[in-house]
């Protein structure tokens, strides 16, 4: 029960010159485009500067001036409710005991008023400026009021490594990348820039390639993608090693920048590997372990995947298993449910529509061939290779995780744990309503799982499985009611009895 | 499949009409004049004038005829243990969140919500940066009262 004569606190006035700036910034990240196009118009430049800076000033301070005299906040019962907006109103309550992380920040402009910002982050998300500008002592006191209910993190034990990967493994890596995408748009960008710089060279290149130049430059421009992503993979995972503990996961890479990543295993929402065809094809694949924000760690709230390159197929599911151990689905070995017939013709239709972007870029780019409408015949191409998609199509729901599966030419596996699960939808498209199919998705903290393609009664099946998990899943404090009173008593021996005992029955939790 | 018991308040059908009002006079009706020249510049005056009119049709439906639909569909319940909503007419969707993963529920009104007398819950869990799920169409003090009751139940984070 909320006690509604704790009075609300109300930011400083300050707060109007302190949030200016970063408010402004705020406004100009959301006008990018606009701000763009006009940069990129000729007329009038010096008219749009003076009138167009004055109208985002005005907008900055208006919003500063609204935050501030609408703003209140208090802490009730170990509820954080804050209030703001004119126009838009929003209010909240945040349970105390969500909050992950609360620190005092301060920028000069706070230090010359004696004021400080208390940055507060919850699991998922961390408010920008909430309570912007506080009196030091009143941010102070906040803090310690909110933080006597936190718990301290564990620090991880020392592990010794038990993957390392050397410069042969992490050249493979770079090889069976897929870099299909980034040759079609760098030769797009490429040619048209040439027309732009020099129109009548890039004529007379463009009439001038018979169809083995063109083949040349297309297999050269691999050739060059292939070995930026070699170069890369060199640089982002050099002297790769994988450590494991009891309590975390720990990878050490990199060559400019020596990163090191540390997950708890119990923070562990999601796994996934990625096998691209050709990786495939040599056996590896690649792990990558995402995590969201978790825990206290230097007064920072972090967000962290942990990316293992290289990882050899027989070992597959001994590492998932290690990195997520309540996993209790092997998907490398167990069946797991295909997608629905009707897919298939989703799938194809898809595959078609995709096609057609780099079909039409290539299409731009030869335009000036006799071949060139020819290349429309290439979009058939699309078909087989959906239907490999769509066969290697699965899912699975057992006791703990959920897996699911997708893709050919880049094969991706999800793995997440039951007990991660933060909301579960179902979503039906009008085109998936035709062939009465539906998409399961399910959300973990910072990022989700898809189960595509799944008939709606199937799907709602899985949804009210899913759902009875809760029930089945107490939260820690509610005490189990005994499941049956006793009706009779057992005299063990002496005069023991085994009376039902009401004072084990927590009744206070829901109010 | 189950469906949830609690419907919108009535007013909401009202207030998305309004809403729509306004951005279709705004937005899409020079949008449709734009409709017309831009087609007009490929082909004949009255296929022009027949494509604009489609488009200001099939406005004017959903301003005013589909918010009744969407109505319909809109539905939400708060369960024992976890909020179901489930909304939409063609693209539907059905949420299922637990209440001991709510991290927080926020009402939100704009201005035309203030005049009409109604309130969105929006409901987040450690998911992510936007709400699991939005319940438009409640009055201010049922609104209020829903919160309260989310926003009792605790449970571990899941993270």
């Amino acid at each position: 029960m909320s006690d509604s004569t704790i009075e609300w606190k109300k930011v400083h006035p300050a707060s109007v010159f302190i949030n200016l700036v970063p408010q402004l910034i705020r406004i100009l990240r959301g006008l990018w485009i606009i701000i763009l196009v006009l940069f990129f118009s000729e007329e009038n430049q010096n008219l749009f500067d003076a009138s167009f800076f004055f109208i985002l000033l005005i907008l900055g301070i208006y919003r500063t001036v609204v935050h501030f005299l609408t703003l209140r906040y208090r802490l009730v019962d170990n509820f954080l409710e804050i209030k703001v907006g004119l126009f838009y109103r929003q209010q909240r309550r945040l349970d105390v005991a969500r909050i992950q992380n609360i620190e005092l920040r301060q920028n000069p402009l706070h230090k010359l008023f004696h004021l400080s910002e208390l940055h507060i982050e919850t699991a998922g998300s961390s408010e920008e400026g909430l309570l912007s500008a506080l009196r030091i002592e009143e941010a102070q006191q906040l803090r310690v009021q909110i933080i006597e209910q936190k718990e301290v993190p564990e620090h991880p034990a020392q592990q010794e490594p038990s993957i390392t990967l050397g410069t042969v493994d992490l050249l493979l890596y770079g090889v069976t990348s897929n870099q299909v995408g980034t040759v079609v748009v760098l030769s797009a960008i490429g040619s048209e820039v040439l027309s732009l710089i020099n129109p009548r060279t890039a004529q007379e290149i463009a009439s001038n390639i018979s169809l083995q130049n063109a083949i040349g430059i297309i297999l050269i421009s691999f050739g060059l993608s292939w070995l930026w992503s070699c170069l890369r993979a060199l640089l982002q995972h050099h002297r790769f090693t994988l450590s494991m503990s009891d309590h975390s996961l720990q990878t050490v890479d990199g060559l400019i920048t020596k990163r090191k990543v540390e997950i708890p295993r119990e923070k562990v929402q999601l796994a996934m590997l990625i096998e691209p065809w050709l990786r495939r094809l040599v056996g590896y694949g690649t792990l990558r372990i995402e995590t969201a924000a978790f825990g206290i760690e230097d007064g920072h709230i972090r967000k962290t995947e942990a990316v293992i390159p290289m990882v050899e197929r027989e070992n597959f599911s001994s590492l998932l298993k290690k990195a997520t151990p309540q996993l209790d689905a092997d998907p490398w070995n167990e069946t797991l449910h295909p997608a629905h017939p009707k897919a298939l013709y989703r799938g194809i239709a898809r595959g078609f529509l995709q096609s057609i972007i780099p079909i039409a870029v290539l299409m731009f780019i030869f335009r000036d061939q006799p071949y060139a409408p020819a290349l429309i015949s290439l979009s058939v191409l699309s078909v087989p290779l959906s239907i490999l998609d769509w066969k290697g199509q699965g899912w699975l729901i057992t006791p703990n995780s959920i897996v699911s599966r997708r893709g050919y030419v880049n094969r991706k596996t999800w793995v997440i744990d039951r007990n991660k699960i933060q909301s579960i939808h179902v979503y039906q498209s009008p085109f998936m309503r035709i062939h009465n199919l539906a998409h399961i998705v399910v959300y973990v903290a910072g990022t989700e799982i898809v189960l595509p393609d799944i008939s709606l009664e199937q799907a709602h099946e899985n949804y009210e499985n899913l759902n009875h998990q809760w029930i089945i899943e107490e939260p820690k404090e509610v005490l189990e009611e005994p499941k049956e009173a006793p009706t009779h008593e057992v005299s063990l021996g002496g005069d023991h009895t085994i009376p039902f005992d009401e004072s084990t029955i927590d009744t206070d939790i829901a109010e | 499949m189950y469906v949830p018991q609690e419907q919108l308040n009535g007013r909401v059908t009202f207030y998305w009409r309004i809403s729509r009002l306004f951005r279709t006079a705004i937005v899409f009706l020079p949008f449709s004049v734009g409709v017309f020249f831009g087609v007009l510049a490929i082909s004949n005056f009255w296929v022009a004038l027949t494509a604009s009119l489609l488009f200001v049709a099939h406005r004017f439906f959903y301003t005013l005829i589909w918010p009744a639909f969407e109505h319909i569909h809109y539905r939400f319940e708060i369960r024992e243990h976890d909020i179901l909503v489930q909304h939409g007419v063609l693209f539907r969707k059905w949420s299922s969140i637990p209440l001991h993963r709510i991290q927080h529920v926020d009402t939100h009104q704009g201005p035309l919500q203030r005049i009409v007398g109604l309130v969105t819950l929006q409901i987040y869990t450690a998911a992510g940066s936007t709400f699991d799920g939005a319940i438009p169409g409640l009055r201010p003090q049922r609104a209020q009262e829903l919160q309260q009751q989310i926003i009792q139940n605790r449970g571990d984070d899941g993270v």
